[in-house]
């Protein structure tokens, strides 16, 4: 599996690993069902560390877009783009969660947290 | 394989007066690529012969389980006087699980001749040669000094490759010194920053790049985070 990885960048490999990966799956060019590189295999062919591999892995088995079964190998998910946005919807809120009670505690007001939100999500 | 210093410390020169390191605490955890970053004189080699077994530690100790370790480093005089070939079959009487067909195939791959002179290799080829040597003998864990410096860029690829086909079995475990950063900056798990012999830092990669990222800026190269610690 050919990944693009840059030591120069703002965000960690494994990062760059799972949005590659997750992209992959999302526009079929990975099938669900398909056998994936081992950690340590997909780590040599991206020449990144083997915790790297691993993390992108993980994160990607609890997104429920990978299944990990242990002996046998990590493979695709099968479950449809419904559920992985369910996931994620529930995922998002998890984290808006934290942000809001960050803001709360900090005194900080509905208003500037959305404004911040919108000047975030306009940045990328 | 279990390789653990506990307060081990060493003068290298044999002279209390002179350079020390330790005392070191550090254990080897296999599967895992180890980076030892410093500057010169910071005291990577001293460490690396520590964990050898090439120097014993004055005070503290060097504890190690049953298995093998190899290090790649240092003079290569001896090496270079006898045929890889010979060598190889000599080395074979006491280890029997050497594996020589490796060798050659790995050696032919880069140009290597086995019934050739190594002394008549380039310089990246001799650097080469003691690691795929190395590598033939089946070790557990292997220490490696500068193992990518000196080679030019093909080399230095097929030299990490290497490492990581060695690294598919997560029973082995790698550190290996380099003042060339770049490389640990993709290929390394965990990172141990020396300085005036000591161990200054001690932390999976990736999580340090995160602690000591500045926000809005590209993650901190291992260069920038040795910069840090030197105070430059």
């Amino acid at each position: 599996m050919k990944l693009v990885i840059s030591t120069v960048s703002r965000l960690p490999i494994y990062e760059q690993m799972e949005n590659q990966i997750r992209e992959k799956i999302l526009t079929g060019e990975l099938l669900p069902g398909e056998l994936l590189p081992s950690i340590r295999e997909l780590a040599r062919e991206c020449q990144v560390g083997v915790i790297t591999s691993k993390r992108a892995y993980d994160d990607l088995c609890a997104e429920g877009l990978l299944i990990s079964r242990p002996g046998k190998g990590v493979y695709v998910s099968s479950v449809d783009s419904d559920y992985i946005r369910s996931v994620r919807l529930s995922q998002m809120t998890a984290r808006m969660k934290e942000l809001t009670d960050f803001s709360r505690s900090a005194g900080l007001t509905e208003e500037e947290m959305q404004e911040a939100l919108w000047e975030c999500w306009r940045e990328v | 394989m279990k390789l653990e210093c506990k307060n081990a410390l060493v003068h290298p020169s044999g002279k209390e007066d002179e350079f020390v390191l330790g005392p070191i605490n550090l254990s080897i955890e296999p599967g895992l690529i180890t980076g030892l970053v410093g500057r010169n004189g910071s005291g990577k080699t001293t460490l690396l012969r520590l964990l050898s077994g090439r120097l014993m530690p004055e005070e503290g100790s060097v504890q190690t389980s049953e298995g093998r370790i190899s290090y790649v480093g240092g003079k290569m005089g001896d090496w270079l006087i006898r045929k890889p070939d010979s060598l190889a079959d000599a080395v074979a009487v006491f280890e029997p699980w050497f594996d020589k067909p490796f060798l050659e195939t790995r050696m032919r791959r880069l140009g290597l001749q086995m019934d050739e002179e190594p002394d008549s290799f380039t310089s990246a080829g001799k650097k080469m040669y003691l690691l795929l040597f190395e590598l033939a003998r089946k070790p557990d864990i292997l220490l490696l000094d500068e193992p990518t410096s000196g080679l030019p860029p093909a080399m230095r690829h097929e030299a990490l490759d290497l490492l990581q086909e060695y690294m598919e079995d997560e029973k082995h475990s790698l550190v290996f010194s380099t003042h060339i950063t770049a490389d640990l900056d993709r290929v390394a798990d965990r990172i141990v920053l020396l300085d005036d012999g000591q161990i200054r830092l001690d932390e999976e990669k990736e999580a340090v790049k995160l602690r000591m990222r500045v926000p809005g800026e590209t993650l901190p190269s291992i260069a920038e985070i040795m910069g840090r610690f030197s105070g430059q």
